[in-house]
Parts: structure tokens; C-alpha cells; sequence
């Protein structure tokens, strides 16, 4: 270094003019006694003048201000610093981040004499990183406030990433180690079946998303996440990487409980006024000899029919709500499916004898009892049989036909074909939503409530068993369902019971 | 004898068994019925669920500790779904106990259930 020279710092400025930095020479007092135009045009001054004589430190943030005058009392006692980044000030006030880079010169007889500066605005690389930054600080926020996780499995290498949030829904560190088996011991075990066919189903299929509960272990608290998932695979059809969300939904699922309880405790209520009006109508219809006019009777006989329609609707209501909150007790014994569809037919005779509906049924030799929940299976017929007879016009038919399914194993077949308005093609596939009715059934029929097959497919699913049907508008509707010998979905039935 | 607390329905009942040509005792609560049911021994009990002062199922329970309640036939009457309650699916285990729901039931059908309960003593 000691026979460096001026000649030498021109020709470190010629060779730096193509290159962005800038270069400032300054006494050893850190005063500037030289600036080149790439310091202008950075720090954006209009004339070397209006640098000279002024300290280099002027030119910094006050909080960097300190370190840069360590920085440059270092480079007078070692000789040279390289890479130092602090907040420079530009002549309009901004800020600018620059990395720092400074050299001691000495003159011939070997004395420090000015101290070479480098600069080079980092603000470009940067703002790519605090952008980065930046996106992940908004990714993070937003899936706090969310309760919002996101996590990628590396299949072949078994790695796990999960995002901040995931860790906090599941209530461990950052440090932990994670991965399927970690995540498992959370989950409660009834639901962990399920989120292993989760992720068998995405392997297989690419993707798939399910409800599921965990357990915290630092409040013994269940909460419910929601889950989706998609698989990516290579050429091959390997699967590469998973990745996935967690959602925590357990208020959803607490609103959702608050909205069933609310509806079965109003259905609850609502039956004993509706009671006293059934009564007080009976009684009235019943009592001749107090000389009600016809067309008296008429009114109060209407009145009575709306009043048995709002029963029959606080029924269905009161049977969804305990069936969406699990609270249907399930106690199977034997039954035979003749007796209680003979039985679900006796309710319903006084209607088919006055529509004039001729009924033909079909029982097979020899039938086995049913093993499943006595109020189950009766709901299960009234409903569909309530249909065929409702939507079935004056002098129609109704055929019913118990058997075996030949087609499944283990399983009853009951076909329920009724010759009545049938379901419009286009909106076949809407027929088992809550609250659905066909646009024909709703012409021709009054009263209806739109749960009557919601209900049945809730309750199959949880017995286990199955239901199809085929319609042809003003022909008729064939419903098929077929039932198992004894419940299927054996866990569900334990634990509702 | 019927035990429940809502007059319009209490009246209603009441007045289609009397001109059913039975007796009828009336009690607006578990307490008082129960008071009513051991002095006076009817043959069968309609008896509501939710009452004030003492409700339908206390009041089943203390009945059949008593040497006459023991078996008297009961027809429980309410509006409360016996398949959502357990203490009620077990009580139905206990005969003579029978069940109806006020909603979905007609007085006729109360008054043949009667009619076949007493029938079968």
C-alpha cells in the first residue's frame, strides 16, 4: 500500500466510472475532499462543489451515523474495510441503502494521507428482497387473521414446510419438527381415519378436502379445521410434493350447532300451541250437535289441515336438526321390513283409500330381519311412501317390492314405483337437497316441506345404505334403496348411541 | 286423570273423555298430581312431561316407588321426542308405560290408546 499515489486513485476513478459505484475521497478528518459524477447522480447533487469541505458523515442516516464513523476510524488503524451497508441520505432528504467499501492511501514517504471511498446503491437488490419480504410478512398476517395455514410435503425427500400460522393452529413451536406422524397425534382418534383416506385419496386422485377435529394439548380444547389438498406427480405419475391449507372452522361448526339447536328448540316449542289448536279443531269438528254450518266446518276443517301441515313440518324440522347434530340415538334391533312398511301403510290408508290409489306390494319368502333403529327405518318409509301417495293423482299406483339386492352383498332391495308427476329431468340431481321441492311437485301439491329425502339420505348415511331412483316427467318415479342386513357405518352408530 | 300443566290442552282432553263417559281427575302439576293420584287410586294416568313445581318423569319415578304406583298404567303425553332423550327411552323400558306426542296425535287416537291400555289389565 505505501506506494500508492494519486496517479494511482485516477486511475481507480477512470476504472470505476463503469461500474455503478460511486468513489469519494476524503481526509483523514473524513472530510470530502473529492467526489466523482457517480456520486452526484447517486446521492443526486448537482455540482462536486456542494460536497467538498462538508463531513462524510453529513451524508448518512443519524441512526447509521455512529457505526459509519467507527467504520471509517477502522479504516484509518487497519487499512481497509470492505461491505459495510448503512443508510445514506440523498441531497432531497430519501434515504438510500448503500454498501460501503473504504481503503487508506498513503503518500510516498509512506504517511496516511486520504482515505478512498466506495459505494454501491443496494437499493435495487433490496427492494427485491423486501418484496419477497414484504409478500411473505402479508402471506403471514393474512393467514393469522384468517386462522389460515399452508403446508408442502416433499414426498420424495419426506420433507415437511409448514407456514407460521400452521404451527400456531396446532399450538407448537416453530422449532418442532413436523410431519404426518406428528400431525397425527393431534387429531382426534375418531377422525383419524378419515385424515388418513384424506391423503391416501390425494396421492391417488391429485386432490381432496375433508372437516376434521384436533385436539390442543395446551387447552384440551377440540377444534375443527378444514382441510384441502392438491398432489403434484412427475411424468411418470409419481407423486412429487402435496400441498395444502388448514383452515380453523370451529366457529363455523359453532354457529352452524347454535343454528340446529335454535331450529329444534323452536320446533320444540312451536308443537304445544299447535297441539291446542289440533285439539280444540278435533273437538270442534267432533261436537254435531252444537250445529256448526257446512260451510263453518269447512273453515275450521281447513284450519285444522294447515295446522297438522305446520306438525308434520316441525316434525321434519325437529328430525334434521337431531340428525345434523348427531343427537338421533341409534339403537338397532331386529325388525322386519314388512311389518313396518305394513305399519307406515296404515298411517297413510285413509289418503290412498281417497285418492283411489291402488297399492301393490311384493314381499319375498323368507326375508331375514333387519338389524338397524326402529325410528330410523320408519322414518325412512314414511317419507318415501308419503311422496308416492302425495305425488300420486287420483286412480294411480303405487308398487312396492322387498327383497334381497343381488347386486350388493349382504344388503335388502326395496323398490317403491309410484305412476304420479315424476321429477323434471333437469332438476333430478337437486332431489335430495334440503329444502328442495320439483317445480311439479310444488304445482300440484301443497304442503310439502323439501326435507322428506334430505332426510332419508341423512339417515342412510348413517346406517349405511344407499338410494337411486329413476323419473320420467307424468309417468312416474321408481325409488331403489337398498339397505344393509345390519348397519355398515357401525362407528357412527356407536357413536350417536 | 290427567296431569298437565296448560289448561286449553287439560280442558280438551278432559272434556273428550268425559263425553267419552269416563271420570276424569285433573292436576295442573306433578306435585299436586301425585297427592291426587295416591289418595284417590285412578286407573290410568295421562301425564305431561315439562310442569312447574315437580315435572312428569319425578313424579313417574316417586309414583312407581309407592306399592299401588307401582303398576298403574301411564300414558306419558307430551311433545318432547322420546327417540331424543334417554332418560325417556328408558323409562318406555319400564312398563306399563306408554308414550304418545301431543302434535301428533288426535284425541281420538289418545282416547282408543285408553281405551286398549285398559283393556289389556
Amino acid at each position: 500500500m505505501s506506494d500508492t499515489s494519486q496517479g494511482n486513485i485516477s486511475t481507480i476513478q477512470k476504472r470505476v466510472v463503469l461500474f455503478p459505484e460511486a468513489v469519494i475521497i476524503l481526509d483523514l478528518k473524513c472530510i470530502i475532499t473529492k467526489a466523482d459524477k457517480q456520486t452526484l447522480a447517486i446521492f443526486g447533487w448537482d455540482t462536486e462543489q456542494e460536497l467538498i469541505g462538508k463531513s462524510f458523515t453529513d451524508f448518512c442516516s443519524d441512526e447509521d451515523k455512529q457505526n459509519l464513523q467507527v467504520t471509517l476510524q477502522k479504516v484509518i488503524s487497519t487499512g481497509a474495510i470492505t461491505n459495510v451497508q448503512y443508510l445514506a441520505l440523498k441531497k432531497d432528504g430519501s434515504m438510500l441503502r448503500v454498501s460501503f467499501s473504504g481503503s487508506l492511501f498513503h503518500d510516498i514517504q509512506g504517511n496516511p494521507q486520504e482515505i478512498v471511498c466506495v459505494l454501491h446503491d443496494i437499493t435495487p437488490h433490496l427492494s427485491e428482497l423486501e418484496q419477497v419480504r414484504e409478500a411473505q410478512r402479508q402471506l403471514s398476517e393474512a393467514q393469522q387473521i384468517a386462522h389460515f395455514g399452508s403446508w408442502e410435503w416433499d414426498i420424495p425427500t419426506n420433507k415437511f414446510h409448514w407456514t407460521e400460522e400452521m404451527y400456531k393452529l396446532f399450538g407448537v413451536t416453530t422449532l418442532s419438527d413436523v410431519n404426518n406422524d406428528s400431525l397425527m397425534a393431534y387429531v382426534i382418534e375418531e377422525d383419524r381415519e378419515k385424515v388418513k383416506i384424506f391423503l391416501e385419496q390425494s396421492l391417488q386422485e391429485g386432490k381432496s378436502s375433508m372437516d376434521f377435529r384436533v385436539m390442543l394439548p395446551e387447552n384440551n380444547k377440540t377444534q375443527w379445521f378444514h382441510a384441502r389438498c392438491k398432489t403434484f406427480f412427475d411424468n411418470d405419475h409419481k407423486p412429487l410434493r402435496m400441498v395444502g391449507t388448514v383452515h380453523d372452522i370451529t366457529h363455523d361448526k359453532e354457529i352452524d350447532q347454535v343454528k340446529t339447536q335454535f331450529l329444534s328448540m323452536a320446533s320444540h316449542q312451536m308443537r304445544g300451541p299447535l297441539t291446542t289448536i289440533n285439539w280444540n279443531a278435533e273437538s270442534l269438528l267432533q261436537q254435531q250437535s252444537q250445529g256448526l254450518t257446512d260451510s263453518q266446518r269447512k273453515y275450521i276443517q281447513e284450519l285444522y289441515n294447515a295446522s297438522k301441515r305446520i306438525v308434520q313440518l316441525t316434525n321434519d324440522l325437529l328430525t334434521v336438526s337431531e340428525l345434523e347434530l348427531s343427537r338421533m340415538p341409534f339403537k338397532p334391533e331386529n325388525l322386519s321390513l314388512q311389518k313396518i312398511i305394513k305399519r307406515v301403510l296404515e298411517d297413510l290408508q285413509h289418503t290412498i283409500t281417497d285418492k283411489k290409489i291402488v297399492l301393490q306390494e311384493a314381499y319375498a319368502e323368507n326375508l331375514p330381519e333387519i338389524q338397524t333403529d326402529f325410528f330410523l327405518l320408519k322414518t325412512i318409509f314414511q317419507q318415501l311412501l308419503a311422496n308416492a301417495v302425495n305425488y300420486t293423482p287420483i286412480g294411480g299406483s303405487i308398487t312396492i317390492k322387498v327383497g334381497i339386492d343381488t347386486t350388493k352383498k349382504n344388503m335388502f332391495l326395496v323398490t317403491i314405483a309410484d305412476t304420479g308427476y315424476g321429477i323434471p329431468i333437469s332438476e333430478q340431481e337437486k332431489v335430495f337437497s334440503k329444502m328442495f321441492r320439483a317445480t311439479n311437485a310444488k304445482a300440484n301439491v301443497m304442503g310439502g316441506t323439501g326435507l322428506g329425502l334430505y332426510i332419508v339420505k341423512l339417515i342412510l348415511k348413517l346406517n349405511g345404505g344407499e338410494i337411486g331412483f329413476v323419473s320420467e316427467e307424468n309417468k312416474g318415479t321408481t325409488f331403489s334403496v337398498s339397505l344393509p342386513f345390519v348397519p355398515t357405518n357401525l362407528s357412527n352408530a356407536i357413536k350417536l348411541s | 286423570m290427567i296431569i298437565e300443566d296448560e289448561k286449553p290442552m287439560q280442558d280438551a282432553v278432559s272434556d273428550t273423555l268425559k263425553q267419552h263417559g269416563f271420570q276424569v281427575l285433573s292436576a295442573d302439576n306433578g306435585k299436586d298430581g301425585l297427592a291426587i293420584a295416591l289418595k284417590e287410586h285412578p286407573d290410568l294416568l295421562l301425564l305431561d312431561i315439562f310442569m312447574p313445581q315437580m315435572d312428569g318423569l319425578t313424579m313417574l319415578e316417586t309414583l312407581r316407588s309407592d306399592a299401588w304406583g307401582h303398576n298403574v298404567p301411564v300414558i306419558i303425553l307430551t311433545n318432547l321426542n322420546p327417540d331424543a332423550d334417554q332418560t325417556i327411552r328408558s323409562i318406555l323400558e319400564h312398563k306399563p308405560a306408554y308414550y304418545l306426542i301431543k302434535s301428533n296425535v288426535t284425541l281420538d287416537a289418545i282416547v282408543s290408546k285408553i281405551k286398549e291400555v285398559l283393556n289389556m289389565q
